[in-house]
């Protein structure tokens, strides 16, 4: 860029600390794609063994552990990190920002985050992975035999407390950070639901957070919490997660519903139908998401007085879930909708989500519930709102910005055989499990008879998920193919309407080299048409104040990982070691004095705030 | 505001802000005096409460809690100034945060077999 590049430092060096936003997201995205075709492999292991019935492919434990760590895997390691890629490298840039408010704790997140991810997954190599579900619920948790549990308690454990200090960052990024002229109202949708879903993240995390601990303390210390022949409960550990994992799940739809937010107007040249009432839904899904953890629990057995309120409250939820689809369609209709592949996620997500939320609803009424729980109902369910809704959403977000984020454009044609395959593969898979589950095929058992009519609908759904598989594979082709060989991005190659397409691709490190002027919601679009190429800067051009990176964050990720493992082993002097690592490293962030370097006004480029 | 010139506030406007600021100090100050006083008289309360024979134990643990949310309320809008302007965050974080640890408490306390 220019002549104050810091001398040539040596990239592994630059990735393990840097404090970049854009890069933390980069290293974010490749970590949670790294998890998903991981959890992706579990999937297809797992469709292989009930290919057939009475299939011996795996066996009964293998199968329990594949089972455990895909959910595991696909809701903690892959879909809230690619979230978190895309707050990282996008938020900043859509709120007219230099970075985010606390580049240091991003790194922290971050690493934290992998140290979890790897712990949890060391079981394949230490003698057996989690096999109590990615629910983990007692007592089959506490006395699931070996070490497996264990990794999945401490593992989540860390990279929990990443995800947390990571939504702190978010809240406090966007109240404070937002460019002159960016009000509440001007936020793009984006950036809106980036904030509740931190906000979600703030207050749903510490209730698993505790669940964890007590777990952790009846398997490895050997408490009675959840034991009922000693007096404990292990029904206070089913209200600990569910009051953490019903929030969970909107703080993975809600950043897709954003995602989709982004590209349906730009694709449909309009501006986003009831931009108020999407503010307003999103808010209330966050509230809402909070009042409903019992409709997991339905069967436990709490009485139809609490059923039914929850029942209640869990309907409810369709009512701003609804206004959105409605929003999204009337976006598009009367516009000049291009389908690009991002746009056809888009377009593809709403009839698979309307049937996930359709399901929902016939879930959410207990006595039926009591038919439906437990089955292969509620797979099918869950993966038309997990996947029909987040992984669309993050498909349709990669393909969007995958041109910002790396400067190359992705092959449109590549990317719609990726989407149709990946379309027709998903409801295939997961259609006939909704008839499975009615006809009372049981989840997470490992196989089934056959003469029980079940054979044909899962062999269906097996090839469904193989075809899953090819559509992947695809997708990682288009993604090496124009890596090598890709057309380079222009600055906003969708002619979209916020500030991130303002600046080149990818943007130089420092984001905006003057502040942008915000004069209204879809801030550059506005510029546009006033006939501006760029946008008008709120502030005179000066030198820029950047932060330091640092090892650190790091450094504390090894020693909790150094302490959880020895934990596990009971090697307490190692454990302690480790918890000594990091406080020092603690110790260290509070006295050594970070006082950041300048970029010089006279080595930026002269173009002004496009940042060229 | 009046007018102003080139961003100065006239001698007139300035008296005016003064008298205003004036009356809003002395409006505080009373009712840090009175929340003073409050707070020392349900301290006072809850310390009769443990002390004397004719409240039962059992009452006496609920009427503490009870005396003890109104002195943290009082020490958060009078003392924190939480009821002054730019605290809507706080404030939001703080009650959204105290109903998600209560509807915690209350699930593992009453929603159990």
């Amino acid at each position: 860029m220019s002549a104050h590049a810091q001398k040539k430092k040596n990239p592994i060096w630059d990735w393990l600390t840097t404090v970049d936003h854009k890069k933390i997201g980069i290293l974010y995205l490749a970590t949670g794609a790294f998890f998903f075709l991981l959890g992706g492999l579990e999937a297809i292991l797992i469709r292989i063994q009930l290919l057939y019935p009475e299939n011996n492919f795996v066996g009964a434990q293998t199968f329990n552990e594949l089972l455990t760590m895909h959910g595991t895997t696909m809701i903690f390691l892959a879909a809230m990190p690619l979230v978190f890629g895309f707050f990282n490298a996008i938020v900043p840039l859509q709120i007219g920002a230099r970075d985010v408010a606390f580049p240091f704790v991003n790194s922290l997140g971050y690493w934290l985050f992998t140290a979890g991810g790897i712990m949890l997954n060391l079981g394949w190599f230490l003698g057996g992975s989690p096999d109590a579900g990615w629910t983990g619920y007692a007592p089959l948790s506490t006395t699931s035999p070996g070490n497996g549990v264990d990794f999945y308690v401490l593992g989540l454990q860390i990279s929990g407390i990443g995800t947390l200090i990571g939504g702190i960052n978010f809240l406090v990024t966007i109240v404070n950070m937002r460019a002159p002229g960016m009000t509440f109202m001007r936020m793009p949708l984006f950036t809106w639901t980036t904030f509740i879903t931190s906000g979600l993240i703030l207050f749903a995390f510490p209730a698993l957070t505790i669940g964890l601990a007590l777990l952790m303390l009846d398997r490895l210390f050997g408490t009675q919490f959840f034991a009922a022949e000693a007096g404990g409960n292990p029904i206070i550990y089913e209200h600990l997660f569910w009051i953490f994992g019903h929030p969970e799940v909107y703080i993975l739809i809600l950043p897709a519903f954003g995602i989709f937010s982004e590209v349906i107007p730009v694709m449909a040249k309009k501006r986003l139908f009831g931009y108020s009432a999407m503010v307003f839904a999103t808010a209330l899904i966050g509230f809402l998401g909070f009042m409903v953890w019992v409709h997991h629990m339905f069967t436990v057995g709490l009485g139809p007085i609490a059923n039914s309120i929850f029942a209640v409250a869990t309907m409810l939820i369709a009512v701003p879930t609804g206004v959105k689809i409605f929003n999204w369609l009337f976006t598009m209709w009367g516009g000049k909708v291009v389908f690009t592949t991002a746009n056809l996620w888009a377009v593809g997500f709403i009839p698979s989500f309307v049937l996930g939320g359709m399901t929902g609803v016939m879930l959410s009424v207990p006595p039926a519930d009591y038919q439906y729980h437990d089955s292969y109902f509620v797979v099918a369910h869950f993966h038309y709102v997990i996947v029909g809704g987040v992984v669309f959403g993050l498909f349709a977000g990669m393909y969007y910005w995958w041109p910002k984020i790396f400067g190359r454009m992705l092959n449109e044609t590549l990317g719609k055989i990726h989407f149709w395959l990946f379309f027709i593969g998903f409801h295939l898979t997961f259609f006939p499990q909704h008839f499975l589950g009615l006809m009372g095929m049981p989840r997470r058992v490992y196989t089934y008879l056959s003469g029980q009519e079940l054979e044909t609908a899962n062999f269906v759904s097996s090839i469904g998920a193989f075809l899953m598989g090819v559509a992947t594979i695809v997708m990682l082709w288009n993604i090496i193919q124009t890596s090598v060989a890709g057309k380079k991005a222009s600055n906003d190659p969708w002619d979209a309407r916020t500030l991130e397409w303002a600046i080149s691709s990818p943007p130089p490190e420092y984001n905006f080299a003057q502040t942008p002027l915000v004069r209204g919601l879809d801030a550059f679009w506005l510029e546009k048409r006033a006939g501006n190429k760029t946008m008008t800067p709120a502030e005179p051009l000066d030198d820029i104040h950047m932060p330091d990176s640092s090892i650190l964050p790091f450094m504390m990720a090894v020693g909790l990982f150094i302490a959880a493992l020895s934990a596990i082993y009971s090697s307490w002097a190692i454990a302690i070691g480790g918890l000594v690592l990091t406080f020092a490293m603690m110790f260290l962030r509070s006295v050594i004095d970070y006082h950041g370097y300048h970029i010089h006004k006279e080595d930026l480029p002269s173009e002004g705030v496009d940042g060229k | 505001m009046g007018s102003h010139q080139n961003d100065s506030v006239s001698k007139h406007d300035q008296s005016h802000l003064d008298i205003h600021h004036k009356i809003a100090h002395q409006k505080e100050l009373k009712q840090h005096i009175v929340s003073f006083a409050m707070m020392i008289f349900l301290t006072m309360l809850s310390f009769i409460a443990v002390a004397s024979e004719a409240i039962s134990t059992r009452f006496a643990i609920l009427f503490i809690l009870v005396l003890a949310g109104i002195q943290a309320a009082f020490q958060l809008y009078i003392w924190m100034h939480l009821s002054h302007k730019g605290h809507q965050y706080p404030t939001w974080g703080i009650f959204f945060g105290i109903g998600v640890a209560a509807t915690c408490v209350a699930a593992g306390a009453a929603m159990i077999w």
